[in-house]
């Protein structure tokens, strides 16, 4: 799992479960309007993000973060921070 | 897109909760009898959302400080002390903080909240790191934004996860600041203090407790103080509007740079601060915590009675009881139609909604007084029994 790619596959199937009846997760998806979750619920779900890239997501860059390719973007720089 | 255009949902949820009857944030204490009575929509109420813990707002030594105070220092300062000066009684409060807390120095500021946004905004910035637990107070996630620094959380109550996010940390680590409550507010859960102490041994970092929930509630300093973990701790702040009856927040610390954040801190230098009648009662309500012990074994023996009769109920309550003891209603039809009934008997607790709720979940938060007699607390558990029982029956009908 070390392309840009399959993180993002990964990360789209980790979303899946907790998206509205009928919304296919994709690069494009909204986080907030799209999955159907309130704020409170999207961070639980984020909890299980860092946990599967072993990485903390700070929450400062979460204004910054509105679709799951802009999640990914985030992700990436702090698993290469992390090295 | 209007100015005004963010609050439409807002908007609408108000008007979708007009249209139930209920009105949960529309409630006036139209007045106050004593510590565990008001009147409320003209109707004898007692209050079992006040967060009083100790029930002290009408006590005799309380009231007659405050009076004495305003009397003589009038009834208020007027500005900042960093513009208008300190009182001396600003620094007898300070002085009487420090020494009840076994600490080097304390800074007092205007409200708890102020406490918290005053504290980590001076104290970190861009450069640093804040690791919180989930559940903490609004007042801790804005003071962490206004501060610049970096924020992370972890699980809630999660010693191994909180270790977790300190490796990920790596050369940081020891500079990091974490972040946790002694009680915390929704639930009434308190934090694993040893376990939490004992990561930041293994891993370094400065570790600050907020005992807002807890002082005079866990021993007479709260959990720092029953964990037997003083040393371990960095700073602890609080508020002295809960156990203390009054309003205003302290921090204390051993650090000798405490007194420097005073200096740098925003939400310090530009409000007012604490008026001399409101630093009179607390200095009083102060003494009446430690000499009167007692109080804390009433609001113990209050807690434990409703928890277990709650329990008996079959509610989900926090996991151990506590003075905050919080029902967890999944549904906001039950959520409401219980606190309407509630309030139909003369009760008063508090509804919280989500998002400031844990697991999106609708809480009949209560919390006990010292006060409440156990007429009162029996009163309390016969009005969530039948309310239950009502709401039962008209579901079922």
């Amino acid at each position: 799992m070390d392309t840009f790619d399959e993180r993002l596959a990964v990360l789209c199937g980790l979303l899946q479960p907790h998206a509205e009846k009928g919304i296919v997760v994709t690069a494009e998806t909204m986080l907030a309007s799209d999955l159907g979750i309130d704020s409170a619920q999207l961070m639980e779900v984020l909890l299980e993000v860092e946990d599967e890239f072993d990485v903390s997501i700070p929450l400062n860059v979460l204004p910054n973060v509105q679709t799951v390719e802009e999640l990914m973007n985030e992700l990436q720089k702090l698993i290469a921070a992390a090295g | 897109m209007s100015l005004f255009s963010k609050f439409d949902a807002l908007a609408e949820r108000r008007r979708a909760l007009a249209e139930t009857g209920a009105k949960p944030f529309d409630v006036v204490v139209e007045r106050i009898i004593s510590p565990t009575e008001a009147i409320v929509n003209g109707q004898e109420m007692i209050m079992a959302g006040t967060n009083n813990y100790l029930g002290l707002t009408f006590d005799p030594s309380c009231v007659a400080a405050a009076r004495d105070a305003v009397s003589a220092e009038g009834t208020g300062t007027t500005g900042s002390r960093m513009a208008n000066g300190t009182f001396a009684s600003h620094i007898a409060l300070e002085q009487d903080i420090a020494e009840f807390f076994g600490r080097q120095s304390a800074i007092i500021f205007s409200t708890g909240y102020l406490a918290n946004l005053g504290i980590l905004s001076a104290l970190t910035d861009r450069d640093d790191v804040i690791v919180i637990d989930a559940d903490c107070h609004a007042s801790i996630y804005d003071g962490c934004k206004m501060g610049g620094a970096e924020v992370i959380r972890f699980r809630h109550n999660d010693a191994n996860d909180l270790a977790k996010r300190l490796r990920r940390l790596g050369a940081r680590a020891p500079n990091a600041l974490i972040v946790i409550e002694g009680i915390y507010s929704m639930l009434g859960d308190r934090a694993p203090m040893s376990e939490i102490a004992a990561v930041k041994r293994e891993y370094g970092g400065y570790l600050l407790v907020d005992e807002a929930h807890s002082l005079g509630v866990l021993g007479e300093r709260g959990l720092v103080e029953v964990a037997d973990e003083h040393d371990s701790v960095d700073f602890i702040t609080g508020t002295f509007s809960k156990s203390l009856g009054a309003t205003g927040g302290f921090c204390v610390s051993d650090l000798p740079e405490l007194d420097l954040i005073r200096m740098s801190s925003r939400p310090y230098v530009f409000t007012a601060s604490m008026c001399p009648s409101v630093i009179a009662s607390t200095r009083a309500a102060l003494a009446a915590l430690r000499k009167r012990p007692e109080l804390r074994d009433a609001l113990w023996r209050n807690a434990n009675r409703l928890y277990e009769h709650l329990t008996s109920l079959g509610y989900e309550l926090g996991p151990h009881p506590s003075p905050v003891i919080a029902a967890l209603v999944p549904d906001i039809d039950e959520a409401l139609a219980l606190w309407t009934g509630l309030l139909r008997r003369g009760i008063y607790v508090n509804l919280v909604f989500p998002p400031a709720t844990p697991r999106a979940c609708y809480l009949l938060r209560c919390s006990v007084s010292a006060a409440h007699t156990t007429e009162q607390i029996d009163k309390i558990c016969n009005a969530f029994s039948d309310t239950q029982k009502e709401f039962l029956s008209s579901s079922a009908a």
